[in-house]
Protein backbone atom coordinates (compact mmCIF):
# COMPACT_ATOMS: atom_id res chain seq x y z
CA UNK A 1 0.00 0.00 0.00
CA UNK A 2 2.77 2.40 1.02
CA UNK A 3 4.53 1.82 -2.21
CA UNK A 4 1.37 2.53 -4.20
CA UNK A 5 0.77 5.74 -2.28
CA UNK A 6 4.35 6.89 -2.89
CA UNK A 7 4.06 6.24 -6.56
CA UNK A 8 0.74 8.11 -6.74
CA UNK A 9 2.38 11.12 -5.01
CA UNK A 10 5.31 11.03 -7.39
CA UNK A 11 2.89 11.13 -10.32
CA UNK A 12 1.58 14.48 -9.14
CA UNK A 13 4.95 16.12 -9.11
CA UNK A 14 5.00 18.88 -11.71
CA UNK A 15 7.44 19.39 -14.54
CA UNK A 16 9.57 22.50 -14.10
CA UNK A 17 10.64 24.36 -17.21
CA UNK A 18 13.21 27.13 -17.00
CA UNK A 19 12.71 29.81 -19.66
CA UNK A 20 14.67 32.90 -20.56
CA UNK A 21 12.83 34.38 -23.52
CA UNK A 22 15.45 33.37 -26.05
CA UNK A 23 14.54 31.46 -29.19
CA UNK A 24 16.17 28.25 -28.03
CA UNK A 25 13.66 27.87 -25.19
CA UNK A 26 10.80 27.54 -27.70
CA UNK A 27 11.85 23.97 -28.42
CA UNK A 28 12.06 23.29 -24.68
CA UNK A 29 8.54 24.65 -24.12
CA UNK A 30 7.21 22.45 -26.94
CA UNK A 31 8.91 19.43 -25.38
CA UNK A 32 7.47 20.31 -21.96
CA UNK A 33 4.01 20.51 -23.50
CA UNK A 34 4.42 17.11 -25.16
CA UNK A 35 5.65 15.42 -21.97
CA UNK A 36 3.04 17.11 -19.76
CA UNK A 37 0.31 15.83 -22.04
CA UNK A 38 1.60 12.28 -22.34
CA UNK A 39 2.53 11.92 -18.64
CA UNK A 40 -0.41 13.97 -17.42
CA UNK A 41 1.71 16.21 -15.22
CA UNK A 42 1.21 19.84 -14.32
CA UNK A 43 3.80 22.35 -15.57
CA UNK A 44 5.50 25.17 -13.73
CA UNK A 45 7.36 27.84 -15.65
CA UNK A 46 10.40 29.37 -13.97
CA UNK A 47 12.01 32.58 -15.13
CA UNK A 48 15.04 34.01 -13.34
CA UNK A 49 15.83 37.72 -13.46
CA UNK A 50 19.61 37.69 -13.60
CA UNK A 51 21.05 40.82 -11.94
CA UNK A 52 24.34 40.31 -13.80
CA UNK A 53 24.27 43.82 -15.32
CA UNK A 54 24.04 45.50 -11.93
CA UNK A 55 27.65 44.71 -11.05
CA UNK A 56 28.83 47.24 -13.61
CA UNK A 57 27.37 50.14 -11.64
CA UNK A 58 30.69 50.06 -9.74
CA UNK A 59 32.61 51.26 -12.81
CA UNK A 60 35.13 53.91 -11.89
CA UNK A 61 33.43 56.95 -13.41
CA UNK A 62 29.87 55.62 -13.48
CA UNK A 63 27.42 58.50 -13.19
CA UNK A 64 23.72 58.14 -12.43
CA UNK A 65 24.13 54.76 -10.71
CA UNK A 66 20.69 54.81 -9.08
CA UNK A 67 18.94 55.60 -12.35
CA UNK A 68 20.87 52.81 -14.07
CA UNK A 69 20.00 50.26 -11.38
CA UNK A 70 16.31 51.24 -11.50
CA UNK A 71 16.40 50.97 -15.29
CA UNK A 72 17.92 47.47 -15.17
CA UNK A 73 15.36 46.33 -12.57
CA UNK A 74 12.48 47.73 -14.60
CA UNK A 75 13.69 46.12 -17.85
CA UNK A 76 14.31 42.75 -16.21
CA UNK A 77 10.84 42.78 -14.67
CA UNK A 78 9.19 43.71 -17.99
CA UNK A 79 11.16 41.10 -19.91
CA UNK A 80 10.41 38.50 -17.24
CA UNK A 81 6.67 39.01 -17.40
CA UNK A 82 6.72 38.99 -21.19
CA UNK A 83 8.81 35.79 -21.26
CA UNK A 84 6.45 34.03 -18.88
CA UNK A 85 3.38 35.25 -20.78
CA UNK A 86 4.76 33.89 -24.09
CA UNK A 87 5.56 30.52 -22.48
CA UNK A 88 2.12 30.23 -20.87
CA UNK A 89 0.40 31.12 -24.14
CA UNK A 90 2.43 28.50 -25.96
CA UNK A 91 1.47 25.82 -23.42
CA UNK A 92 -2.15 26.94 -23.51
CA UNK A 93 -2.18 26.29 -27.27
CA UNK A 94 -1.67 22.63 -26.34
CA UNK A 95 -4.39 22.81 -23.72
CA UNK A 96 -2.00 22.89 -20.78
CA UNK A 97 -2.51 25.34 -17.96
CA UNK A 98 0.65 26.30 -16.14
CA UNK A 99 1.83 28.11 -13.05
CA UNK A 100 4.51 30.80 -13.38
CA UNK A 101 7.33 31.55 -10.99
CA UNK A 102 9.64 34.54 -11.28
CA UNK A 103 12.80 34.57 -9.17
CA UNK A 104 15.73 36.95 -8.90
CA UNK A 105 19.38 35.97 -8.67
CA UNK A 106 22.07 33.95 -10.37
CA UNK A 107 20.13 31.52 -12.62
CA UNK A 108 21.92 28.35 -11.49
CA UNK A 109 21.41 29.17 -7.80
CA UNK A 110 17.78 30.18 -8.34
CA UNK A 111 16.93 27.00 -10.24
CA UNK A 112 18.65 24.82 -7.64
CA UNK A 113 16.83 26.65 -4.85
CA UNK A 114 13.51 26.03 -6.59
CA UNK A 115 14.31 22.32 -7.01
CA UNK A 116 15.10 22.10 -3.31
CA UNK A 117 11.99 24.02 -2.23
CA UNK A 118 9.50 21.75 -4.03
CA UNK A 119 9.33 18.25 -5.49
CA UNK A 120 9.53 18.11 -9.29
CA UNK A 121 9.44 15.11 -11.55
CA UNK A 122 11.58 16.69 -14.25
CA UNK A 123 13.50 19.85 -15.03
CA UNK A 124 13.54 20.96 -18.66
CA UNK A 125 15.94 23.58 -20.03
CA UNK A 126 16.80 24.64 -23.55
CA UNK A 127 20.32 24.75 -24.91
CA UNK A 128 21.53 27.34 -27.36
CA UNK A 129 22.56 26.05 -30.74
CA UNK A 130 26.19 26.95 -31.17
CA UNK A 131 29.24 26.00 -33.07
CA UNK A 132 31.62 26.61 -30.17
CA UNK A 133 33.82 23.92 -28.74
CA UNK A 134 33.75 22.11 -25.40
CA UNK A 135 34.95 25.24 -23.54
CA UNK A 136 31.82 27.18 -24.44
CA UNK A 137 29.51 24.22 -23.97
CA UNK A 138 30.83 23.20 -20.56
CA UNK A 139 30.25 26.68 -19.12
CA UNK A 140 26.66 27.18 -20.27
CA UNK A 141 23.72 26.85 -17.90
CA UNK A 142 22.55 23.34 -18.93
CA UNK A 143 26.09 22.01 -18.52
CA UNK A 144 26.46 23.64 -15.11
CA UNK A 145 23.05 22.32 -14.05
CA UNK A 146 24.07 18.82 -15.10
CA UNK A 147 27.34 19.18 -13.20
CA UNK A 148 25.54 20.45 -10.11
CA UNK A 149 24.23 16.95 -9.46
CA UNK A 150 20.60 17.79 -8.64
CA UNK A 151 18.41 14.79 -7.74
CA UNK A 152 15.67 15.92 -10.14
CA UNK A 153 16.07 14.42 -13.62
CA UNK A 154 17.25 17.01 -16.14
CA UNK A 155 16.19 17.16 -19.79
CA UNK A 156 18.24 19.43 -22.02
CA UNK A 157 16.48 20.34 -25.24
CA UNK A 158 18.72 21.66 -27.99
CA UNK A 159 17.35 24.73 -29.74
CA UNK A 160 17.21 25.21 -33.46
CA UNK A 161 19.29 27.85 -35.17
CA UNK A 162 16.96 30.74 -35.91
CA UNK A 163 17.13 34.48 -36.15
CA UNK A 164 13.77 34.83 -34.43
CA UNK A 165 15.16 36.22 -31.16
CA UNK A 166 13.39 38.68 -29.02
CA UNK A 167 15.37 41.21 -27.09
CA UNK A 168 15.51 40.57 -23.38
CA UNK A 169 17.52 38.99 -20.66
CA UNK A 170 18.63 35.41 -20.75
CA UNK A 171 18.34 32.92 -17.97
CA UNK A 172 22.00 32.10 -18.11
CA UNK A 173 23.01 35.59 -19.02
CA UNK A 174 24.27 34.65 -22.46
CA UNK A 175 23.58 35.53 -26.03
CA UNK A 176 22.58 33.31 -28.86
CA UNK B 1 23.36 59.92 15.67
CA UNK B 2 20.94 59.46 12.79
CA UNK B 3 23.28 61.52 10.60
CA UNK B 4 26.13 59.18 11.49
CA UNK B 5 23.96 56.15 10.81
CA UNK B 6 22.98 57.52 7.40
CA UNK B 7 26.67 57.63 6.46
CA UNK B 8 27.01 53.90 6.87
CA UNK B 9 26.19 51.85 3.78
CA UNK B 10 23.52 49.24 4.57
CA UNK B 11 25.02 45.75 4.56
CA UNK B 12 28.57 47.14 4.64
CA UNK B 13 29.96 43.95 6.16
CA UNK B 14 29.49 42.08 2.86
CA UNK B 15 32.18 44.30 1.33
CA UNK B 16 34.85 43.44 3.90
CA UNK B 17 36.09 40.02 2.61
CA UNK B 18 36.56 41.18 -0.99
CA UNK B 19 38.20 44.43 0.03
CA UNK B 20 40.57 42.57 2.34
CA UNK B 21 41.39 40.16 -0.48
CA UNK B 22 42.26 43.09 -2.76
CA UNK B 23 44.38 44.71 -0.03
CA UNK B 24 46.32 41.48 0.59
CA UNK B 25 46.70 40.91 -3.17
CA UNK B 26 47.96 44.49 -3.58
CA UNK B 27 50.45 44.19 -0.69
CA UNK B 28 51.85 40.92 -2.06
CA UNK B 29 52.19 42.30 -5.57
CA UNK B 30 53.71 45.61 -4.50
CA UNK B 31 56.31 43.65 -2.54
CA UNK B 32 57.13 41.44 -5.52
CA UNK B 33 57.42 44.63 -7.62
CA UNK B 34 59.73 46.10 -4.97
CA UNK B 35 61.97 43.02 -4.94
CA UNK B 36 62.15 42.87 -8.74
CA UNK B 37 62.94 46.58 -8.87
CA UNK B 38 65.70 46.20 -6.27
CA UNK B 39 67.37 43.27 -8.02
CA UNK B 40 67.04 44.95 -11.42
CA UNK B 41 68.77 48.05 -10.04
CA UNK B 42 71.50 45.82 -8.56
CA UNK B 43 71.90 43.99 -11.89
CA UNK B 44 72.34 47.27 -13.77
CA UNK B 45 74.68 48.59 -11.07
CA UNK B 46 76.80 45.45 -11.21
CA UNK B 47 77.28 45.89 -14.96
CA UNK B 48 77.62 49.66 -14.88
CA UNK B 49 79.91 50.19 -11.89
CA UNK B 50 83.24 49.18 -13.53
CA UNK B 51 82.53 51.57 -16.41
CA UNK B 52 81.72 54.40 -14.03
CA UNK B 53 84.83 53.73 -11.93
CA UNK B 54 86.97 53.89 -15.04
CA UNK B 55 85.32 57.15 -16.13
CA UNK B 56 85.82 58.58 -12.65
CA UNK B 57 89.51 57.72 -12.70
CA UNK B 58 89.93 59.30 -16.15
CA UNK B 59 88.19 62.53 -15.09
CA UNK B 60 90.29 62.76 -11.96
CA UNK B 61 93.41 62.18 -14.01
CA UNK B 62 92.61 65.14 -16.27
CA UNK B 63 91.59 67.29 -13.27
CA UNK B 64 87.85 67.60 -14.10
CA UNK B 65 86.59 67.69 -10.52
CA UNK B 66 83.01 68.66 -11.47
CA UNK B 67 82.71 65.75 -13.87
CA UNK B 68 84.31 63.42 -11.35
CA UNK B 69 81.86 64.57 -8.65
CA UNK B 70 78.94 63.93 -10.99
CA UNK B 71 80.18 60.43 -11.74
CA UNK B 72 80.85 59.86 -8.04
CA UNK B 73 77.17 60.46 -7.30
CA UNK B 74 76.24 57.78 -9.80
CA UNK B 75 78.83 55.44 -8.30
CA UNK B 76 77.35 56.00 -4.82
CA UNK B 77 73.89 55.24 -6.17
CA UNK B 78 75.08 52.05 -7.84
CA UNK B 79 76.97 50.93 -4.74
CA UNK B 80 73.85 51.55 -2.63
CA UNK B 81 71.80 49.45 -5.08
CA UNK B 82 74.29 46.60 -4.77
CA UNK B 83 74.44 46.94 -1.01
CA UNK B 84 70.66 46.60 -0.72
CA UNK B 85 70.81 43.05 -2.08
CA UNK B 86 74.17 42.19 -0.52
CA UNK B 87 75.82 41.81 -3.91
CA UNK B 88 79.05 42.93 -5.49
CA UNK B 89 80.40 43.83 -8.94
CA UNK B 90 80.19 40.84 -11.27
CA UNK B 91 77.06 39.40 -9.69
CA UNK B 92 74.13 38.99 -12.04
CA UNK B 93 70.37 39.04 -11.56
CA UNK B 94 69.38 38.76 -15.19
CA UNK B 95 66.02 37.15 -14.36
CA UNK B 96 64.92 40.26 -12.48
CA UNK B 97 66.02 42.57 -15.28
CA UNK B 98 64.24 40.37 -17.81
CA UNK B 99 60.90 40.51 -15.98
CA UNK B 100 61.10 44.11 -14.82
CA UNK B 101 62.87 45.90 -17.66
CA UNK B 102 62.59 43.80 -20.79
CA UNK B 103 59.15 42.30 -20.17
CA UNK B 104 57.90 45.33 -18.18
CA UNK B 105 56.24 43.02 -15.65
CA UNK B 106 55.50 45.68 -13.05
CA UNK B 107 52.87 45.82 -10.32
CA UNK B 108 50.08 46.89 -12.66
CA UNK B 109 50.72 43.99 -15.03
CA UNK B 110 51.07 41.54 -12.14
CA UNK B 111 47.79 42.60 -10.53
CA UNK B 112 45.92 42.42 -13.81
CA UNK B 113 47.44 39.19 -15.15
CA UNK B 114 47.26 37.26 -11.88
CA UNK B 115 43.81 38.70 -11.15
CA UNK B 116 42.48 37.60 -14.54
CA UNK B 117 44.10 34.17 -14.14
CA UNK B 118 42.59 33.66 -10.68
CA UNK B 119 39.14 34.86 -11.72
CA UNK B 120 39.01 32.67 -14.82
CA UNK B 121 40.67 29.48 -13.59
CA UNK B 122 40.12 28.66 -9.92
CA UNK B 123 37.42 31.35 -9.71
CA UNK B 124 36.56 33.80 -6.96
CA UNK B 125 34.15 32.62 -4.22
CA UNK B 126 30.94 34.64 -4.09
CA UNK B 127 31.67 36.00 -0.65
CA UNK B 128 34.49 38.12 -2.14
CA UNK B 129 32.59 39.55 -5.11
CA UNK B 130 30.86 42.57 -3.47
CA UNK B 131 34.14 43.81 -1.99
CA UNK B 132 36.03 43.27 -5.24
CA UNK B 133 33.34 45.32 -6.98
CA UNK B 134 33.82 48.33 -4.74
CA UNK B 135 37.63 48.07 -4.77
CA UNK B 136 37.70 49.38 -8.35
CA UNK B 137 36.33 52.86 -7.54
CA UNK B 138 39.20 53.31 -5.05
CA UNK B 139 41.12 54.46 -8.10
CA UNK B 140 38.93 57.57 -7.95
CA UNK B 141 40.41 59.01 -4.72
CA UNK B 142 43.79 58.00 -6.18
CA UNK B 143 43.06 60.22 -9.18
CA UNK B 144 42.01 63.12 -6.95
CA UNK B 145 45.34 62.81 -5.11
CA UNK B 146 47.18 62.78 -8.43
CA UNK B 147 46.15 66.44 -8.67
CA UNK B 148 49.35 67.21 -6.72
CA UNK B 149 51.33 66.21 -9.82
CA UNK B 150 50.03 69.15 -11.88
CA UNK B 151 50.09 72.92 -11.99
CA UNK B 152 47.71 75.18 -13.83
CA UNK B 153 50.05 75.62 -16.78
CA UNK B 154 49.79 71.86 -17.32
CA UNK B 155 46.00 72.09 -17.22
CA UNK B 156 45.97 74.92 -19.73
CA UNK B 157 48.49 73.34 -22.10
CA UNK B 158 48.01 69.55 -21.84
CA UNK B 159 44.42 69.78 -20.55
CA UNK B 160 43.54 72.32 -23.24
CA UNK B 161 44.99 70.17 -26.00
CA UNK B 162 43.36 67.17 -24.33
CA UNK B 163 39.97 68.84 -24.19
CA UNK B 164 40.11 69.70 -27.89
CA UNK B 165 41.29 66.20 -28.82
CA UNK B 166 38.81 64.51 -26.48
CA UNK B 167 35.94 66.60 -27.86
CA UNK B 168 36.84 65.77 -31.46
CA UNK B 169 37.32 62.06 -30.72
CA UNK B 170 34.25 61.76 -28.47
CA UNK B 171 31.79 63.55 -30.69
CA UNK B 172 33.41 62.21 -33.85
CA UNK B 173 33.04 58.65 -32.59
CA UNK B 174 29.58 59.14 -31.07
CA UNK B 175 28.14 60.85 -34.14
CA UNK B 176 29.66 58.29 -36.51
CA UNK B 177 28.57 55.28 -34.45
CA UNK B 178 25.03 56.57 -33.87
CA UNK B 179 24.62 57.55 -37.53
CA UNK B 180 25.91 54.20 -38.84
CA UNK B 181 23.76 52.36 -36.29
CA UNK B 182 20.64 54.20 -37.43
CA UNK B 183 21.45 53.54 -41.10
CA UNK B 184 21.97 49.85 -40.29
CA UNK B 185 18.61 49.64 -38.53
CA UNK B 186 20.12 49.11 -35.07
CA UNK B 187 17.77 49.99 -32.19
CA UNK B 188 18.11 53.43 -30.58
CA UNK B 189 19.00 51.76 -27.29
CA UNK B 190 21.95 49.81 -28.67
CA UNK B 191 23.12 52.58 -31.01
CA UNK B 192 22.95 55.12 -28.18
CA UNK B 193 24.96 53.14 -25.66
CA UNK B 194 27.53 52.04 -28.25
CA UNK B 195 27.95 55.66 -29.40
CA UNK B 196 28.50 56.82 -25.82
CA UNK B 197 30.52 53.78 -24.79
CA UNK B 198 32.96 53.85 -27.70
CA UNK B 199 33.09 57.65 -27.66
CA UNK B 200 33.58 58.61 -24.02
CA UNK B 201 34.73 56.18 -21.38
CA UNK B 202 33.30 52.76 -22.02
CA UNK B 203 31.14 51.11 -19.41
CA UNK B 204 30.84 54.30 -17.31
CA UNK B 205 29.26 56.09 -20.27
CA UNK B 206 26.99 53.13 -21.00
CA UNK B 207 25.69 53.30 -17.42
CA UNK B 208 25.02 57.03 -17.76
CA UNK B 209 23.30 56.67 -21.15
CA UNK B 210 21.41 53.35 -20.94
CA UNK B 211 18.41 54.63 -18.93
CA UNK B 212 18.11 57.71 -21.13
CA UNK B 213 18.04 55.87 -24.46
CA UNK B 214 16.06 52.97 -23.00
CA UNK B 215 18.63 50.27 -23.76
CA UNK B 216 17.45 46.70 -23.22
CA UNK B 217 19.38 44.34 -20.92
CA UNK B 218 20.39 42.21 -23.87
CA UNK B 219 21.80 45.27 -25.67
CA UNK B 220 23.65 46.32 -22.53
CA UNK B 221 25.18 42.86 -22.15
CA UNK B 222 26.37 42.98 -25.78
CA UNK B 223 27.74 46.50 -25.44
CA UNK B 224 29.47 46.00 -22.09
CA UNK B 225 30.97 42.70 -23.24
CA UNK B 226 32.33 44.37 -26.37
CA UNK B 227 33.77 47.36 -24.52
CA UNK B 228 35.41 45.11 -21.92
CA UNK B 229 36.82 42.83 -24.61
CA UNK B 230 38.43 45.63 -26.61
CA UNK B 231 39.47 47.56 -23.49
CA UNK B 232 41.28 44.50 -22.14
CA UNK B 233 42.93 43.63 -25.45
CA UNK B 234 44.12 47.23 -25.86
CA UNK B 235 45.37 47.31 -22.27
CA UNK B 236 47.77 44.45 -22.94
CA UNK B 237 48.66 45.29 -26.54
CA UNK B 238 49.13 49.06 -26.49
CA UNK B 239 52.02 49.36 -23.98
CA UNK B 240 54.09 46.91 -26.05
CA UNK B 241 53.03 48.62 -29.29
CA UNK B 242 53.93 52.01 -27.81
CA UNK B 243 57.40 50.72 -26.90
CA UNK B 244 57.86 49.13 -30.32
CA UNK B 245 56.85 52.33 -32.12
CA UNK B 246 59.10 54.38 -29.83
CA UNK B 247 56.45 56.69 -28.38
CA UNK B 248 57.50 59.00 -25.58
CA UNK B 249 55.81 58.68 -22.20
CA UNK B 250 53.61 61.71 -22.81
CA UNK B 251 52.66 60.58 -26.30
CA UNK B 252 51.65 57.17 -24.99
CA UNK B 253 49.59 58.78 -22.21
CA UNK B 254 47.67 60.86 -24.73
CA UNK B 255 47.27 57.91 -27.09
CA UNK B 256 45.84 55.66 -24.39
CA UNK B 257 43.47 58.42 -23.20
CA UNK B 258 42.14 58.85 -26.73
CA UNK B 259 42.07 55.26 -27.89
CA UNK B 260 41.38 52.82 -25.04
CA UNK B 261 37.65 52.30 -24.80
CA UNK B 262 37.28 51.78 -21.04
CA UNK B 263 38.50 54.06 -18.26
CA UNK B 264 39.86 51.42 -15.89
CA UNK B 265 41.91 49.83 -18.64
CA UNK B 266 43.27 53.16 -19.91
CA UNK B 267 44.50 54.20 -16.47
CA UNK B 268 46.06 50.78 -15.96
CA UNK B 269 47.80 50.89 -19.36
CA UNK B 270 49.19 54.39 -18.75
CA UNK B 271 50.36 53.59 -15.20
CA UNK B 272 51.99 50.45 -16.57
CA UNK B 273 53.83 52.42 -19.27
CA UNK B 274 55.24 54.94 -16.81
CA UNK B 275 54.57 57.85 -14.47
CA UNK B 276 54.74 60.58 -17.13
CA UNK B 277 52.38 58.59 -19.36
CA UNK B 278 49.96 58.24 -16.47
CA UNK B 279 50.06 61.96 -15.66
CA UNK B 280 49.20 62.89 -19.25
CA UNK B 281 46.54 60.19 -19.56
CA UNK B 282 44.79 61.14 -16.31
CA UNK B 283 44.65 64.83 -17.25
CA UNK B 284 43.26 64.18 -20.74
CA UNK B 285 40.86 61.63 -19.31
CA UNK B 286 39.65 64.23 -16.78
CA UNK B 287 38.80 66.45 -19.72
CA UNK B 288 37.12 63.50 -21.42
CA UNK B 289 34.84 62.43 -18.57
CA UNK B 290 33.59 65.96 -18.03
CA UNK B 291 31.90 65.55 -21.40
CA UNK B 292 29.68 62.65 -20.22
CA UNK B 293 26.63 64.89 -19.55
CA UNK B 294 27.02 66.49 -22.99
CA UNK B 295 27.08 63.14 -24.74
CA UNK B 296 23.93 62.10 -22.85
CA UNK B 297 22.22 65.29 -24.00
CA UNK B 298 23.46 64.67 -27.53
CA UNK B 299 21.90 61.18 -27.48
CA UNK B 300 18.58 62.67 -26.32
CA UNK B 301 18.68 65.14 -29.21
CA UNK B 302 19.92 62.63 -31.81
CA UNK B 303 17.23 60.06 -31.06
CA UNK B 304 14.49 62.65 -30.64
CA UNK B 305 13.80 61.56 -27.06
CA UNK B 306 12.83 65.02 -25.86
CA UNK B 307 9.17 64.43 -26.57
CA UNK B 308 9.28 61.01 -24.87
CA UNK B 309 9.98 62.41 -21.42
CA UNK B 310 13.64 61.36 -21.46
CA UNK B 311 15.01 64.90 -21.49
CA UNK B 312 15.66 65.98 -17.92
CA UNK B 313 16.88 69.43 -19.00
CA UNK B 314 20.39 70.86 -19.15
CA UNK B 315 21.03 71.52 -15.46
CA UNK B 316 19.31 68.39 -14.20
CA UNK B 317 21.39 66.29 -16.61
CA UNK B 318 24.56 68.10 -15.58
CA UNK B 319 23.78 67.47 -11.90
CA UNK B 320 22.96 63.79 -12.46
CA UNK B 321 25.77 62.88 -14.86
CA UNK B 322 28.67 65.24 -14.06
CA UNK B 323 31.57 63.48 -12.31
CA UNK B 324 31.73 65.72 -9.23
CA UNK B 325 34.85 64.05 -7.82
CA UNK B 326 36.86 65.62 -10.63
CA UNK B 327 36.42 68.97 -8.85
CA UNK B 328 38.56 67.55 -6.02
CA UNK B 329 41.26 66.76 -8.58
CA UNK B 330 41.21 70.34 -9.85
CA UNK B 331 41.14 71.73 -6.27
CA UNK B 332 44.42 69.90 -5.56
CA UNK B 333 45.92 71.22 -8.80
CA UNK B 334 45.00 74.71 -7.62
CA UNK B 335 46.63 74.15 -4.22
CA UNK B 336 49.75 72.70 -5.83
CA UNK B 337 49.94 75.66 -8.21
CA UNK B 338 50.04 78.07 -5.28
CA UNK B 339 53.32 76.47 -4.12
CA UNK B 340 52.40 76.93 -0.46
CA UNK B 341 55.28 75.73 1.72
CA UNK B 342 52.87 74.14 4.20
CA UNK B 343 51.83 71.52 1.61
CA UNK B 344 55.28 70.86 0.14
CA UNK B 345 55.16 68.75 -3.00
CA UNK B 346 55.17 65.14 -4.17
CA UNK B 347 58.98 65.19 -4.26
CA UNK B 348 59.42 67.02 -0.94
CA UNK B 349 59.95 64.17 1.51
CA UNK B 350 57.74 64.20 4.65
CA UNK B 351 55.49 66.98 3.32
CA UNK B 352 51.66 66.50 3.17
CA UNK B 353 51.68 66.27 -0.64
CA UNK B 354 54.50 63.73 -0.50
CA UNK B 355 52.45 61.61 1.92
CA UNK B 356 49.42 61.87 -0.34
CA UNK B 357 51.54 60.80 -3.28
CA UNK B 358 52.53 57.64 -1.40
CA UNK B 359 48.89 56.88 -0.65
CA UNK B 360 47.75 57.22 -4.26
CA UNK B 361 49.86 54.26 -5.40
CA UNK B 362 48.24 52.02 -2.79
CA UNK B 363 44.77 53.15 -3.80
CA UNK B 364 45.68 52.40 -7.42
CA UNK B 365 47.11 48.99 -6.45
CA UNK B 366 43.95 48.00 -4.54
CA UNK B 367 41.82 49.31 -7.42
CA UNK B 368 43.84 47.39 -10.01
CA UNK B 369 43.53 44.25 -7.86
CA UNK B 370 39.76 44.78 -8.05
CA UNK B 371 39.92 45.31 -11.82
CA UNK B 372 42.03 42.19 -12.41
CA UNK B 373 39.80 40.02 -10.25
CA UNK B 374 36.70 41.44 -11.98
CA UNK B 375 37.78 40.78 -15.58
CA UNK B 376 35.77 37.72 -16.50
CA UNK B 377 36.07 35.94 -19.81
CA UNK B 378 32.40 35.04 -19.43
CA UNK B 379 31.54 38.77 -19.46
CA UNK B 380 33.58 39.30 -22.61
CA UNK B 381 32.01 36.27 -24.27
CA UNK B 382 28.79 38.27 -24.29
CA UNK B 383 30.34 40.54 -26.89
CA UNK B 384 28.69 39.87 -30.17
CA UNK B 385 26.28 40.81 -32.89
CA UNK B 386 26.13 44.36 -34.16
CA UNK B 387 27.74 45.70 -30.96
CA UNK B 388 30.88 43.71 -31.72
CA UNK B 389 31.08 45.06 -35.26
CA UNK B 390 30.58 48.64 -34.05
CA UNK B 391 33.03 48.18 -31.17
CA UNK B 392 35.77 46.66 -33.32
CA UNK B 393 35.41 49.39 -35.95
CA UNK B 394 35.52 52.18 -33.37
CA UNK B 395 38.41 50.60 -31.45
CA UNK B 396 40.60 50.17 -34.53
CA UNK B 397 39.73 53.62 -35.94
CA UNK B 398 40.46 55.37 -32.61
CA UNK B 399 43.69 53.47 -32.18
CA UNK B 400 45.02 54.44 -35.62
CA UNK B 401 43.75 58.04 -35.62
CA UNK B 402 44.90 58.58 -32.04
CA UNK B 403 48.38 57.34 -32.91
CA UNK B 404 48.60 59.64 -35.93
CA UNK B 405 47.52 62.63 -33.82
CA UNK B 406 50.02 62.05 -30.97
CA UNK B 407 52.82 61.48 -33.47
CA UNK B 408 51.95 64.79 -35.15
CA UNK B 409 51.69 66.66 -31.85
CA UNK B 410 55.01 65.44 -30.47
CA UNK B 411 56.02 65.22 -26.84
CA UNK B 412 56.32 68.78 -25.53
CA UNK B 413 52.70 69.79 -25.98
CA UNK B 414 51.57 66.69 -24.11
CA UNK B 415 54.13 66.67 -21.30
CA UNK B 416 53.04 67.31 -17.71
CA UNK B 417 55.73 69.29 -15.92
CA UNK B 418 54.26 69.53 -12.44
CA UNK B 419 55.77 73.00 -12.27
CA UNK B 420 59.35 71.75 -12.59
Amino acid sequence: MDSDTDSAERDDRPILIAVDGESHTHAAIAEAARLARSLDRPVRILHVEDPYLKQFSNEIYAQGREEYLEHVDRCLAEDGHETVRVARDRLREDGIESEALIRKGEPLDAIRAELESAAYSLLIVGRKPRSGGWWRQRRDLPARLAAAGCSTPLLIVPGEKTSNCKPGTTADGEKD
Amino acid sequence: MSVLRSLIVPGWTKYIPGLLLCVVFAILTMNIDHVLHRYTAAHLASAGLPVLLAQHAELEAIGDSDGAARIQKKIDKHEAALQKVGGSVGDEWGWAAFFYETFQFKYVAMLLVFGILIRNTVGVPKIFLPGIGIARPLIKPGIIILGVHYVWTDVLRVGGVGLVLASVFIFGTAITVMWISRRAGVSDGLGGIMGAGTGVCGVSAIIATAPVVGAKPRDMAYAIGTILLFGTVMLFVMPYLGTAIGLSQSQFGAWSALAILNTAQLIAAAEWFGEEARDTAVLINAARIMLIPLIVMFAVWFYGLKGKGRDAGFWATMRAKFPIFILGFFALILLNSLHLPIFGGPKVVDSPFWAMDVVYKWLFAIGFAGIGLSISIDDMRKAGGVAFLIGSGAAIAKMILGLVVVLLLGTELLRVTGGL
